[in-house]
């Protein structure tokens, strides 16, 4: 029999604006993820790649019920997350956690980082006095910096020091599965492998899944075991990471693969297909086909003639 | 080939509440007519600083221009005043910054700030204005620039607002073009709409184009030559191909061997630099790259190592007291006597 998957997301909608401005003027109704259905097993990482307004963030949120969706599913572990009140939702807050892209705007300037990190410990009643002090250090450790710098404050580090505090902090609880937005943009190139190696030494040590979500395909495909890409709101091909780039299906996947920048100057450029998203918008009458085990694409149902 | 940009010896520091920042250090290079050149670097490399140093874009204080010349078409861009410099940025040099938001203003059309350039550096008035105005928005691959052209900037994707901000930048016919980072917060299908209209610029006017970037993929589709900087200094500079292929500074052979490679799979570990960029503040002694490279000798935590050529080449530079080819080949033979 086949595990039930840690995460399991069906039919997710979420829809932005909708009734009257201030002025009486109906406001358009956009629907910023729409029929959204995927799983995440236990340790796995999926990639969740799209361009900006495409709903990939919307969806992390959603999943997190940080900013819950106004219809669908979220099963964690088996426990259906979307009608649990904030009491009953707090023991599953411990188990998935958070890493934002700007690792300066998600510290607090006036707190010592060891602090920091140890306010969800704090806030759970996981730890205190001489063992909280201990556990911070272990973390701090675990994500490579010195356990001495935890009575520092985050402008005294650099970037890529600062998002290692901010996964110290996530992993504190020590969760089962992490929402990671766009964790390297905001970063140095240099730094960039630094925190990717950190993130999959954390899954080999402690079985996290991740939805890395992310729109550098290339990271995408050396981190990633399955690949989600996402367009206006809806997935529109999902398959093993392999697939996604050795056989992708739908137009637009193909359009964001050739838009890669190659870093080999001997490489001669692919060819553009040119995709227009606005002609493109996914038909309501689509629905996912599975190509081959595993590979989903989004078609027109009658597409077959 | 003649020179059009000639940058001799700029230094600038800032001056902080925690002691003087060296932000760029004794930089000179040249940029050739009808040459791109990609410039490489992290935060602290003095990449965009140089930028805004020799186009009078820098507030100073906290800025101080220590010293330096740049040479453009015979008139030293550190020396024109402040309105001499007007008249040059935008028109004989045009720039693209990276946040098409901030870059625009809200409150005017698109069409009146395209307009604003035009009038200022060329004599097109009435119906030719109107026509080169459209032509631009049209050259950048905006659809419907006619009826865009009443429209504001919120009214524009991000996208379509780089594409303006490059329309601007290329309004009178740039003998140089300057962008930095002026693709870093597109998506990738934008940035590699809006790279294949740089090249085609190129291809159909001959522009010079200086492209400040973090992405070595960028640098290797769209420049002539690269120059790597770090820590307000060059590490290395040559054309792209010699560079990419046979890096001397262990700085470009560490940003080149970290980038995931196509089929790495996901059990191998990346290659990672190790340590932060340098604090400007407290710029280590030699090398500033020593710091964070294995490969450094104790001369490098002295001494700075000059910019010299590659034995036997003309045009391939770098900054290093090892040689890299050497104690790359000796760690092959090392790892291979070992397995």
């Amino acid at each position: 029999m086949i595990p039930a998957p840690l995460l399991d997301v069906q039919n997710l909608m979420r829809s932005f604006g909708g009734g009257k401005s201030l002025l009486g003027r109906p406001r358009p109704v956009i629907n910023a993820i729409n029929d959204v259905s995927f799983q995440v097993a236990a340790g796995e990482t999926l990639g969740l790649v799209g361009e900006s307004g495409s709903g990939k963030s919307t969806v992390g949120r959603a999943v997190l019920q940080l900013d819950p969706a106004d219809s669908g599913s979220v099963r964690f572990a088996g426990t259906e997350l979307t009608i649990l009140g904030p009491q009953l939702m707090k023991p599953y807050r411990r188990q998935m956690q958070m890493i934002f892209q700007d690792p300066y705007s998600a510290l607090n300037p006036r707190m010592k980082v060891g602090r920091f990190v140890a306010e969800p410990m704090v806030v759970h009643g996981v730890a205190h006095g001489s063992d909280l002090t201990d556990r911070v250090a272990d973390l701090f450790k675990l994500v490579g910096l010195d356990p001495s710098f935890m009575s520092r404050y985050p402008h005294e580090f650099s970037g890529g020091q600062r998002q290692r505090i901010n996964i110290a902090r996530a992993i504190a609880l020590e969760p089962a599965f992490i929402v990671a937005d766009e964790p390297i943009t905001a970063l140095d190139v240099s730094i960039q492998a630094q925190i990717i190696n950190l993130f999959q030494d954390l899954q080999d040590q402690m079985g996290l899944a991740y939805l890395f979500i992310a729109h550098d395909l290339s990271m995408v495909r050396y981190l990633c075991q399955r690949v989600a890409v996402m367009l206006r709101g809806r997935i529109v091909e999902i398959a093993p990471t392999e697939n996604i780039f050795a056989d992708p299906q739908h137009p637009y996947t193909r359009s964001l693969l050739a838009a890669i920048p190659v870093p080999d100057p001997d490489r001669k450029r692919p060819d553009r297909p040119l995709f227009d998203v606005s002609e493109n918008i996914p038909s309501r009458e689509a629905e996912m086909i599975e190509v081959s085990p595993g590979h989903f694409v989004l078609e027109h149902k009658n597409k077959k003639s | 080939m003649t020179a059009l940009l000639d940058i001799r010896n700029l230094t600038v520091e800032f001056d902080t509440p925690g002691g003087i920042v060296k932000a760029v250090n004794g930089l000179s290079y040249c940029v050739e007519e009808g040459e791109t050149l990609g410039i490489v670097g992290e935060s602290g490399s003095g990449k965009s600083v140089h930028i805004l140093a020799l186009l009078g874009l820098l507030p100073t204080p906290p800025a101080r221009i220590v010293s330096g010349e740049a040479w453009f078409n015979g008139q030293n861009l550190m020396t024109l005043s402040d309105r001499a410099l007007r008249e040059i940025r935008g028109g004989q040099i045009g720039m693209v910054f990276q946040d098409p938001m901030s870059s625009l203003n809200p409150v005017l059309t698109v069409g009146r700030q395209l307009r604003e350039v035009l009038q200022r550096h060329t004599d097109l008035r009435g119906a030719a204005l109107k026509a080169r105005i459209v032509e631009l928005l049209d050259i950048v691959g905006i659809p419907h620039p006619e009826a865009r052209l009443s429209q504001y900037p919120h009214e524009f994707s991000g996208g379509m607002r780089q594409r303006v901000l490059i329309a601007i930048g290329m309004a009178c016919n740039p003998r140089l073009l300057i962008a930095d980072e002026a693709t870093t917060a597109l998506d990738v299908t934008v940035q590699a709409q809006i790279l294949d209209l740089v090249r085609k610029l190129k291809e159909d006017f001959g522009t010079t184009v200086i492209w400040v970037t973090h992405d070595m993929g960028v640098v290797a589709e769209l420049a002539d030559t690269v120059q790597v900087m770090y820590g307000g200094r060059i590490m290395e500079r040559g054309p792209v191909r010699s560079v990419f292929h046979s890096p001397r500074s262990a700085y470009t052979w560490g940003l080149l061997k970290s980038l995931p490679t196509e089929g790495a799979r996901t059990q191998k570990r990346l290659y990672q630099i190790p340590g932060s960029p340098p604090n400007m503040a407290n710029m280590p002694a030699g090398d500033p790259f020593a710091p964070r490279n294995h490969f450094a000798t104790e001369r490098c935590h002295t001494e700075v190592p000059p910019l010299r050529n590659v034995d036997g080449s003309r045009d391939h530079q770098f900054a290093a007291w090892y040689d890299l080819p050497a104690l790359l080949a000796r760690e092959a033979a090392d790892a291979e006597a070992r397995s």
